[in-house]
C-alpha cells in the first residue's frame, strides 16, 4: 500500500474531516497496542480507508478523546474497534510484504532492516488474518513471478495486485451481502495502486534499472509519458469500476467520507500524478508532495525524527 | 412486504407524500440501473436490489405489479447487459460459435466463452468483440478497451460494437469530476451587467446608479 488512496479534504465538511482523522488516528492507535510501537510509523492513507470501509458496515463506532503519543500537546479523537484492528493488522502485514519487495530490488538495506523490524508485528497479524493468507500469498507469488519474468502487458500485473487487495478488501468484517462488492472494489483499488505507483516511479525505475509495468510495455519513460491518455483510462475506469461497488454497501453516515475518496479524492490525486511530469518542467516538485492532504495528526517521517 | 420496511427500502421517513416516493423511487433506480452494471459481476446484485426498491414503490403507490413501469421490472435486466440483447444480428461465418460464446456470457460463464472463442480461427470483427467483453469481466480493461477498439474500426457500422467501446471512454473521462449546477460569482456580475445593459437599451433601469 502506498498512501495514494486519500480525500479530497476541501469537499469534505469539517465534521466529516475530523472523523476521517479520528479513523486514522485509530488504526494507529491499533497498530501500536495489536502490533508493535515501531509498525505504527508505516501506517498508510489506504488502511485508514479500509477502517473507514469496516466501520461502515456496522455504524456504532465508539470514539473517545486521547492524546497523540507522537505529539503529546494535541489531543485527538480515536475511533477504535473491530475494523480499526482489522486495519491496523492488513497495515502490519502488508508493510512488511512491501519491505521484502524492496529487498529484492531497489532498496536492500532498507528493505532488510525493515523486514527484521517488522518481523514481530508481521507474525502477530498473520496469526489473526490466518484465513486470508493463502490468497495474499498466491497473489503476491504471481506479481513477483510476472515481474521477473518482465512481463509487459499493463493488466496483468495490475490484476496480481489486485488480488491481494482483493483477499484483504474482502476480510473486512462485514455482512455477508457486502462481501462481494467489497472484493471487487479491493480488486479495482488494488488495480488503480499498482499503477499509480508504476506511473510515480517512472524515471527512478529507469534510471535504477528496475523493473516498472509501463517501461516494459512503452519501452522507456519518454514514450510512456507520451502515452498518457492510456494511462489515464486504466486508472480512472479501474477508479470507476471500484466505485459501483458503492451502492451495494450499507449506506451510513460515513458514505459521503467513503465516495469523496474513491470518487473526488482518488480521480484528482490520479489526474494530478497524470500531471507530474508536465509540472516537472517548470517547477520541481509539483506532483506528489503538493495534494497530500493535511497530515491527520502525524506521518511517519515526523515519527522518524521524534524516535 | 409492510409499508414501514417499504419506506425503509426506499431510504424515507413514515408518511411521506407521494411526491417524495416518486423522486426517492427515480433517483434509486438511476443509481441501481442496469447502465451501471454492464459486465460487471455485481450486476446480479443489483438487479436484486432493484427488484426490491421496485417492489418497495408498488406496495407505497399500491398499484397493481403489473403494467406500472415496463421497463424497470427487473427481470427484464436480469441477463446481464448488451451482449446477450443483439445476439442474432451476426450471421458471418462460424455462426453458430458466436452465438455459443454470447450465450455462455449471459450465463455469467466467462471460461467457457472464453475457451469457445479461442477455438475459432477467424479474428473478425466479431471476434474481438466478444473477446473484449471477456477482458472486461475479467478486468483486464487495457486489453478490453484495445479489443473493442478493433472491433468498432473492423466493422465501423455495427452499433453495439461501437457503441461498447464509446461505453468505456464515457466512463472515465468525466468520473470524479464535480458535478455542480450553479453560477460562480463572475458569471453572477456578468448576468446582472447584461440585464442593466439590455434594460437601458430599451428606455428601463434595472441598476438605479448606473
Amino acid at each position: 500500500m502506498f498512501g495514494y488512496l486519500t480525500p479530497e479534504k476541501g469537499e469534505l465538511k469539517v465534521r466529516e474531516y475530523e472523523v476521517y482523522r479520528a479513523h486514522y488516528c485509530g488504526v494507529c492507535y491499533s497498530l501500536r497496542h495489536n502490533c508493535s510501537l515501531l509498525s505504527s510509523v508505516t501506517l498508510t492513507y489506504d488502511c485508514a480507508f479500509l477502517s473507514l470501509l469496516g466501520a461502515s458496515m456496522y455504524p456504532l463506532t465508539a470514539a473517545r478523546h486521547s492524546r497523540c503519543p507522537f505529539k503529546p500537546y494535541k489531543r485527538i479523537h480515536i475511533a477504535s474497534g473491530a475494523h480499526a484492528d482489522y486495519a491496523a493488522d492488513a497495515n502490519a502485514l502488508l508493510a512488511r510484504k512491501k519491505c521484502q519487495d524492496d529487498m529484492k530490488d531497489d532498496h536492500p538495506v532498507r528493505g532488510a532492516l525493515g523486514t527484521l523490524l517488522l518481523t514481530k508485528p508481521y507474525k502477530r497479524a498473520a496469526g489473526r488474518l490466518s484465513p486470508l493468507l493463502p490468497a495474499i500469498e498466491s497473489g503476491m507469488e504471481r506479481l513477483s513471478s510476472l515481474e521477473r519474468d518482465g512481463c509487459g502487458s499493463i493488466d496483468e500485473p495490475a490484476l496480481a495486485f489486485g488480488e491481494v487487495l482483493e483477499a484483504v478488501f474482502s476480510g473486512i468484517p462485514a455482512p455477508k451481502s457486502a462481501v462481494e462488492p467489497l472484493s471487487w472494489m479491493g480488486r479495482n483499488i488494488g488495480r488503480w495502486i499498482y499503477l499509480m505507483d508504476a506511473w510515480d516511479d517512472l524515471d527512478e525505475d529507469e534510471k535504477n534499472g528496475n523493473y516498472n509495468v509501463l517501461l516494459k510495455c512503452f519501452g522507456s519513460a519518454a514514450a510512456a509519458k507520451l502515452q498518457r491518455e492510456r494511462v489515464e483510462f486504466n486508472l480512472l475506469h479501474s477508479l470507476y469500476e471500484a466505485s459501483t461497488a458503492l451502492p451495494l454497501l450499507p449506506s451510513s453516515s460515513l458514505s459521503p467520507i467513503i465516495e469523496n475518496t474513491l470518487g473526488e479524492g482518488a480521480a484528482g490525486r490520479s489526474r494530478s500524478l497524470l500531471a507530474k511530469y508536465d509540472a516537472l518542467q517548470c517547477s520541481k516538485g509539483v506532483g506528489r508532495d503538493t495534494i497530500t492532504p493535511d497530515e491527520p495528526a502525524c506521518t511517519s517521517s515526523e515519527i522518524q525524527e521524534e524516535t | 412486504m409492510s409499508p414501514s420496511q417499504a419506506y425503509e427500502i426506499l431510504g424515507l421517513r413514515e408518511g411521506a407524500s407521494q411526491d417524495e416516493i416518486r423522486r426517492a423511487y427515480r433517483d434509486l433506480v438511476k443509481k441501481y440501473h442496469p447502465d451501471q452494471y454492464v459486465n460487471n459481476p455485481l450486476s446480479e446484485l443489483a438487479a436484486e436490489k432493484l427488484k426490491e426498491i421496485n417492489e418497495a414503490y408498488d406496495v407505497l403507490t399500491r398499484r397493481e405489479s403489473k403494467n406500472t413501469r415496463g421497463s424497470y421490472s427487473g427481470s427484464s435486466y436480469q441477463s446481464g447487459g448488451s451482449s446477450s440483447s443483439s445476439s442474432a444480428g451476426y450471421t458471418g461465418e462460424y455462426a453458430s460459435e458466436f452465438a455459443r460464446v454470447r450465450q455462455f456470457l449471459s450465463a455469467n460463464n466467462v471460461n467457457a466463452a472464453e475457451s469457445v472463442l479461442r477455438g475459432i480461427k477467424t479474428q473478425n470483427a466479431e471476434w474481438f468483440y466478444l473477446n473484449g467483453i471477456i477482458k472486461m469481466r475479467r478486468g483486464a480493461y487495457d486489453a478490453a478497451r484495445d479489443s473493442l477498439a478493433r472491433a468498432s474500426n473492423m466493422d465501423p457500422s455495427n452499433v453495439e460494437y461501437r457503441n461498447a467501446y464509446e461505453a468505456l471512454t464515457r466512463s472515465y473521462s468525466s468520473y470524479g469530476v464535480q458535478r455542480r449546477g450553479g453560477a460562480d460569482m463572475c458569471q453572477i456580475c456578468q448576468t446582472l451587467w447584461c440585464m442593466d445593459c439590455c434594460c437601458e437599451a430599451l428606455g428601463g433601469d434595472f441598476i438605479r446608479c448606473c
